[in-house]
């Protein structure tokens, strides 16, 4: 009991909404050297987040609360003095219902952070996809061109690529030998001594050497993720070392099981049941100026499932909301014939709305009682002196 | 309540320590090129020789306005009524009909088929014993402006042939009778039927003095005369000669279509110094080009492609040479002279 007594107190709440406003200035400092998504999943989305109090050649890191531990104390902090202290009266319900928004607006942040994704789908005029790319993780994939014209891929997600790694498949083992989150890629011919010393024998990654780096922070710099895998078949020697990059386009071939495998390092896939196609992508000026007016993209959506074979305009401050997924217009290139669309799915995006509109509510209760009071104070009639 | 307090904080660990680090496997289209997906492959082109698809003609409706056919495609047409018709062809089975058929329902918004349940109409092509195999890719209640794919597929030997109607639906119900009748203007020069009538058996004859090393090859029935170099290294370069009746095209159209053989890019026009240059032989008028692959694209290497067109009343003849770069880069000399030793019997 004691410790839901602590729990409940509202010296820790105070505390911990000063650790928040703590963690919430050292982010933002960070967020200097870090970028934004490095920051959010170092001191947002973490228990205890290390703070490199002076960054550059020498490391100096320090252990403070994360966004998630001070989170969760939040909502357990809320929860418990409810718990300790509870007892149903009509005029508690405007402050219970403002801590239930509170509560939700919390639980919000938890669910976006688990639940929702942030890709991009990048598309030519003329082109149509099925699938957006996540611009800062990859994926291996190991695919098996199948008779009746479609592919078994099998992706195996950035955070399983380590040194060492082993992926078995029915007949044959694909094995990581050396694995770069980032690095730099050149001809051997132009490789320096601090190049790794591991060579590809096989596939379009020949004749090239790798450069260890670190993972780009900038939103507008992106990793190059290298790795050198074996094919080992079951019970049998290594088949040669491949040099699999994001840098490398294509997929490269092994025969192994008597199939003709593709394998690749590229950005992790979002596959949709639906295309879209890029009809037109405008760029629009004011007259006689380079001062942008308008971007938008007209694009055409086609859903199998439903028939749908439509067109529709996605422009800026006007996304699409299709499939559970916003689309919204988020650049272009290669002169005005690319368009760049952030595509989020966030199943519990209205939660942010419902729980402002429970604090509202909640807020309005309260000083209606305290209205209502006051009015009646004042109208009481006063004693004859 | 209080059992709530307790049991939140280990829901609100278990869930915000939840990754998503599983290994997912999945089927889907492969990734194809909007219009034709089979990259270049050197070993097939070595096999077999692009060429001879050349063999394969059509109508072209008068209204219809030719347009710039892009990198894959061989042609590709205008219609009046709206809606664009290209030719393409890719070597030996193109991937199969089920992985190209697929990727066009996908790009009009209709579920992929399996292999088993492709079944297109069949078209017989005159003078030939061959079969196109004919696709509606609308469904009956789409809009009329939804997108929607008329085609013929015609699979070959060595080659197949895609002819694609695509267009809004309600162009493609007008110009529907308009498509039919140009596919059933399809030819193949060179089939058993039709060789005898398009190209007199006397017009098909050469003969060509091979230089020492050079030994016969098998080839294909559309190849007059075929060689294999055999070089260092176990690397082997191929030899070509084959007629093609009629004007086959121009210079810029084949030696694109060899460019991108080799993963070259395009050139823009005629006047581009890259597309070769004009010279005399004793046969007649020759055009001579020569290109090799930036990217080592043939088994680690890079490839090259000598090639020598040369027109003859009614009968255009292709000379080429084709193989890993350093081995067809000695050989150009001989391949002239191969080339000029070329004498046509009446």
């Amino acid at each position: 009991m004691q410790g839901l007594k602590l729990l409940s107190s509202l010296r820790l709440t105070v505390a911990l909404l000063g650790f928040a406003m703590v963690l919430i200035f050292i982010a933002t400092i960070s967020q200097v050297e870090l970028g934004i998504h490095e920051v959010q999943a170092k001191f947002f989305r973490s228990w205890i987040a290390w703070w490199d109090i002076m960054p550059g050649e020498k490391k100096v890191p320090i252990p403070i609360p994360g966004g998630t531990l001070l989170g969760s104390l939040l909502v357990l902090n809320l929860l418990a003095a409810h718990g300790a202290r509870f007892k149903f009266s009509w005029s508690k319900v405007g402050m219970v219902v403002i801590h239930s928004g509170i509560l939700l607006l919390l639980l919000g942040e938890l669910f976006t952070g688990l639940l929702g994704r942030e890709a991009q789908m990048t598309l030519n005029e003329g082109q149509i996809l099925n699938y957006s790319t996540f611009p800062r993780e990859v994926e291996l994939v190991v695919i098996r061109p199948d008779s009746d014209g479609l592919e078994t891929v099998t992706a195996i997600p950035q955070a399983r690529l380590k040194d060492g790694a082993e992926f078995p498949f029915g007949g044959f083992s694909v094995r990581i030998q050396s694995y770069f989150s980032n690095s730099e890629i050149l001809a051997e011919s132009e490789a320096t001594e601090a190049f790794d010393k591991t060579h590809a024998t096989e596939g379009s990654g020949k004749g090239y050497a790798v450069l260890r780096k670190p993972r780009e922070a900038t939103d507008d710099r992106k990793d190059l993720t290298s790795a050198f895998v074996e094919i080992i078949p079951d019970g049998g020697k290594s088949q040669g070392r491949w040099l699999l990059s994001n840098a490398l386009k294509g997929e490269q071939s092994f025969p192994a099981a008597g199939w003709l495998w593709k394998m690749a390092i590229r950005q992790r896939r979002l596959y949709h049941e639906f295309s879209i196609k890029l009809v037109d992508f405008s760029h629009d000026r004011y007259l006689g100026t380079d001062v942008p007016k308008n971007f938008s993209s007209k694009i055409r959506i086609l859903n199998p499932d439903t028939g749908e074979n439509r067109e529709d305009l996605i422009y800026m401050n006007h996304p699409l909301r299709y499939g559970g997924l916003t689309f919204y217009q988020a650049g272009f290139e290669n002169n005005d014939s690319t368009t760049i669309f952030q595509v989020v799915r966030n199943p519990v995006w209205t939660i942010p709305y419902i729980a402002c509109a429970m604090v509202g509510l909640g807020l309005l209760w309260v000083f209606s009682q305290h209205l209502i009071k006051a009015i009646s104070r004042r109208n009481k009639p006063t004693p004859a002196p | 309540m209080r059992k709530f307090v307790l049991l939140a904080p280990l829901s609100l660990f278990v869930l915000s320590s939840c990754k998503d680090d599983k290994i997912h496997t999945y089927r889907v289209a492969n990734d194809a090129a909007a219009e034709s997906p089979a990259p270049p492959d050197v070993d097939s082109m070595r096999a077999e020789p692009e060429i001879a698809t050349l063999a394969v003609g059509w109508k072209v409706p008068e209204d219809w306005k030719q347009e710039k056919a892009g990198q894959f495609a061989t042609a590709a047409y205008a219609l009046p009524e709206g809606g664009r018709v290209t030719v393409s062809k890719l070597a030996g089975d193109g991937g199969g009909l089920a992985a190209n058929l697929n990727r066009w329902r996908g790009q009009v918004g209709l579920k992929p088929v399996a292999d088993k349940d492709v079944s297109g109409q069949p078209l017989k092509i005159a003078d030939s014993d061959e079969v196109m195999q004919l696709f509606n890719l609308t469904s009956v209640d789409s809009a009329a402006d939804a997108e929607g794919i008329l085609a013929g597929i015609l699979p070959l030997k060595t080659e197949t042939w895609y002819f694609k109607f695509s267009g809004s639906v309600g162009v493609l119900r007008k110009s529907e009778a308009v498509f039919a009748e140009f596919l059933r203007s399809v030819r193949i020069a060179g089939s058993r039927k039709s060789a005898s009538a398009s190209a007199p058996s006397g017009l098909k004859k050469v003969k060509v003095t091979p230089p020492d090393g050079w030994t016969p090859s098998e080839g294909s029935s559309m190849r007059a005369a075929s060689f294999s170099i055999a070089g260092p290294d176990g690397t082997t370069a191929d030899v070509s000669v084959v007629p093609i009746p009629g004007d086959s095209g121009s210079v810029l159209d084949n030696v694109n279509r060899w460019r991108s053989q080799l993963q070259l890019a395009p050139l823009a026009s005629a006047d581009d110094p890259a597309l070769g240059n004009k010279d005399e032989s004793p046969a007649g008028e020759l055009f001579v080009s020569h290109m090799t692959s930036s990217e080592p694209i043939l088994n680690g290497k890079k490839a090259a492609m000598g090639t020598a067109i040369l027109k003859r009343p009614g009968m255009t003849w292709f000379f080429k040479i084709t193989g890993e770069a350093t081995l067809v880069e000695a050989n150009l000399g001989q391949f002239d002279a191969f080339v000029r030793s070329a004498t046509f019997p009446e």
